[in-house]
């Protein structure tokens, strides 16, 4: 039999009994739209993090912490009495361990294959005056030079240059600018709390305007200008920091720099790091979502097992009169088999038509709501490659599912076949 | 090859069937369905096997078809053993079978029930569609191509049934009780229609049977009794062939 006909014909018997096909394949449609539904959520959210720090995978930046910082559970756990390691000490057990000092920071400068270090100073403002007198908040953090933004007028803002700040677009309105450019060279009034407790007005000239990522913030200070307010604010404590950055010397490999940072007690991460690890808890919240889908297609799967014995039963006689015909144990076998797959193939065909209808509302819901304001960023991501991902292992699993019953089929002998009531 | 008139009605062995014996079941509850039975058809010929229940008849066309394999002994087309090439091959492009209860696919139309045998030999859509509907009007259900199977009358299935065991242009055609189902009237034309298509095409008939009469018909009459062969003798129409007034005229005469 010419393999178009066998699927042709296989395709033409699953319509002999149609409820019982189409609840098969309903069930099949089921596991496809759950498999697509929680995979897209995590394509999705992998897209939003591709979207905002992808860019700059390959800055030269790398965020540095002391050894054993980012794993630290000094208070989340009681300890238990452990031997002495000398290697151990000096390693992040407790939390007033876990700033960098400038002690640290003037180690780390001086560490090989360091060319620049940066400090990250936080400040917390109280507000700034807008266009109208009200008063808003702004949140502000350091600028960093190695990552590049999005500049829809002026430029960027120096390490040392005091007095200037790069502000985001979204602050134009309530400043009262009508465009990016009408802002630059004007000035922005902005408040902090000092640390003896009264209020001090810094007024910053606006240097450039940016379309914020997740990295940006309303204000955007030089390191300087950080410097000034955060010590204005914390005194001697604005100079400790849980994370700097530094930049790499272009003449030293990674794994160089990352080893000196180890042998130093520190550890540095690069943001191609940050993003592999993101990705690797996306991937295994997306295996464990999946594995949950998995086992509704498991379900279905078993229906998929049911409807083919059905069908062998029921088609006995049949598949005795194609014996007699001629048909070799392999043109039944084939048969059957192929009649599985399609169940897979239309069960998958439908549920990510289902799911792709469904992308297509929740995102536009999603998109309106609770992600207003965050643009270029789907809830759902249904790639091309998922589609055909989603595809091949259902047809494959429903396959399998069908050798059993395919092999019954093929197994038959023709005469009882015939006689079968 | 030029034409020549025999007087013989058959000229050689299409099928032979070499000490055949089977046996079902195993240890001490076996039954010998057939035993020791040698047999050769000859081209072109009609031949009856007719038995009781039970005497064997229908396991030796099973045998004979390659559908079942015999417990000893051989058969052979053509010189050589049945079971030793792709049975089911040689099944499907050398023996046309016309089953009692017709078989056939109820949703289908008469002209894909017809085409079936071909599509499983692969043959393109429009070459079996075409031989479909050769084989159709032979069996004069030109008009009912596009009917489904299961609007048919008992005699039209029937029909449609010797039809579909033609389509493949098969050497041997064995029809196994073909007018068990059938009344008398459509029973008549069922065996006419055969007989026509032996006549026509050449094609060598094998017919089970309890009719004697139907039997006494025919060319040749196997006799069965307990799975062995009673008697093998002639019927009327070798008589009648014998006396030339139905000489055979045929392509397949070997020198």
């Amino acid at each position: 039999m010419k393999k178009l006909d066998l699927i042709k014909t296989a395709n033409s018997n699953l319509r002999r009994s149609k409820m019982r096909t189409f609840l098969t394949i309903f069930s099949i449609v089921i596991g496809a739209f759950t498999l697509a539904m929680s995979l897209g959520l995590g394509e999705g959210i992998r897209g939003y993090i591709n979207s905002q720090i992808g860019a700059y995978e390959n800055a030269n930046l790398y965020r540095v912490v002391k050894k054993g910082a980012d794993s630290f559970q000094g208070s989340f756990s009681s300890p238990e009495p452990k031997d002495y390691k000398p290697e151990e000490q000096g390693v992040v057990a407790d939390y007033a361990q876990f700033l960098l000092t400038p002690a640290d920071i003037a180690k780390i400068s001086n560490l090989k294959g360091v060319e620049d270090v940066r400090l990250p100073y936080a400040v917390s403002i109280e507000y700034i005056i807008g266009a109208d007198g009200k008063k808003y908040s702004a949140p502000g953090d350091t600028s960093l030079p190695e990552i590049s933004k999005t500049y829809l007028a002026g430029e960027a803002v120096a390490p040392d240059e005091l007095g200037k700040v790069v502000l985001s677009n979204k602050y134009l309105d309530v400043l009262g600018f009508k465009d990016p450019e009408a802002a630059l060279g004007k000035k922005v009034n902005v408040t902090i709390k000092t640390l003896d407790g009264t209020l001090a007005d810094y007024d910053l000239e606006i240097k450039g305007v940016i379309s914020p990522s997740i990295f940006d913030q309303a204000l955007n200070y030089s390191e300087a200008q950080a410097r000034q307010m955060a010590f204005a604010q914390r005194g001697i404590a604005a100079e400790s920091f849980s994370q700097i950055f530094v930049s790499k010397k272009t003449d030293v490999k990674e794994a160089d720099l990352k080893s000196a940072f180890l042998k130093a007690k520190y550890e540095a991460g690069s943001i191609k790091d940050l993003v592999a690890s993101l990705n690797q808890i996306i991937s295994a919240a997306q295996v464990g979502l999946g594995a949950f889908s998995g086992i509704a297609i498991l379900a279905a799967v078993v229906g998929v097992v049911n409807t083919l014995f059905m069908a062998v039963l029921e088609r006995t006689k049949e598949i005795g009169l194609y014996r007699a015909l001629g048909a070799k144990r392999k043109t039944v076998f084939a048969l059957f088999s192929i009649e599985a797959a399609l169940i897979g193939f239309w069960g998958s065909v439908f549920g990510l038509l289902l799911a792709n209808l469904a992308k297509l509302g929740i995102n536009s819901v999603a998109s309106n709501s609770f992600l207003k304001g965050v643009q270029g960023y789907d809830l759902l991501g249904l790639p091309l490659s998922m589609h055909i991902t989603i595809m091949i292992s259902i047809i494959v699993v429903t396959l399998l599912a069908g050798l059993i019953p395919a092999f019954k089929a093929s197994r038959l002998n023709p005469i009882d076949a015939l006689k079968y009531e | 090859m030029p034409f020549r008139q025999v007087s013989l009605v058959y000229c050689f062995d299409m099928i032979e069937v070499k000490k055949v014996s089977k046996v079902y079941g195993k240890k001490e509850n076996t039954f010998t369905a057939l035993s020791d039975i040698s047999l050769s058809i000859k081209s072109g010929e009609v031949m009856a096997v007719v038995g009781k229940s039970g005497s064997g008849k229908s396991t030796l066309i099973h045998i004979l078809t390659g559908l079942d394999k015999p417990t000893k002994g051989d058969v052979k087309s053509s010189g050589q053993s049945i079971f030793v090439v792709d049975t089911d091959t040689w099944r499907g492009s050398n023996i046309g079978i016309v089953f009692q209860q017709f078989y056939l696919q109820n949703n289908d139309t008469v002209l894909q029930n017809v085409a079936l045998p071909l599509k499983i030999q692969g043959i393109p859509k429009k070459a079996r569609e075409l031989a479909a509907r050769e084989a159709l009007e032979q069996v004069g259900l030109s008009d009912k191509l596009k009917n489904k199977a299961n609007n048919l009358s008992g005699g039209q299935k029937q029909r449609v049934a010797i039809a579909r065991a033609i389509v493949g242009k098969p050497q041997v055609l064995v029809a196994d009780e073909p007018t068990g189902n059938l009344d008398s009237e459509n029973g008549e034309a069922i065996v006419r229609l055969l007989f026509e298509l032996n006549k026509n095409n050449q094609t060598t008939l094998l017919m089970v049977t309890h009719d004697e009469d139907l039997a006494e018909r025919c060319d040749r009459i196997v006799r069965l009794k307990d799975g062995k062969i009673l008697s093998i003798s002639a019927g009327k129409r070798a008589a009648k062939r014998s006396l030339g007034s139905d000489t055979l005229t045929t392509r397949r005469t070997r020198k």
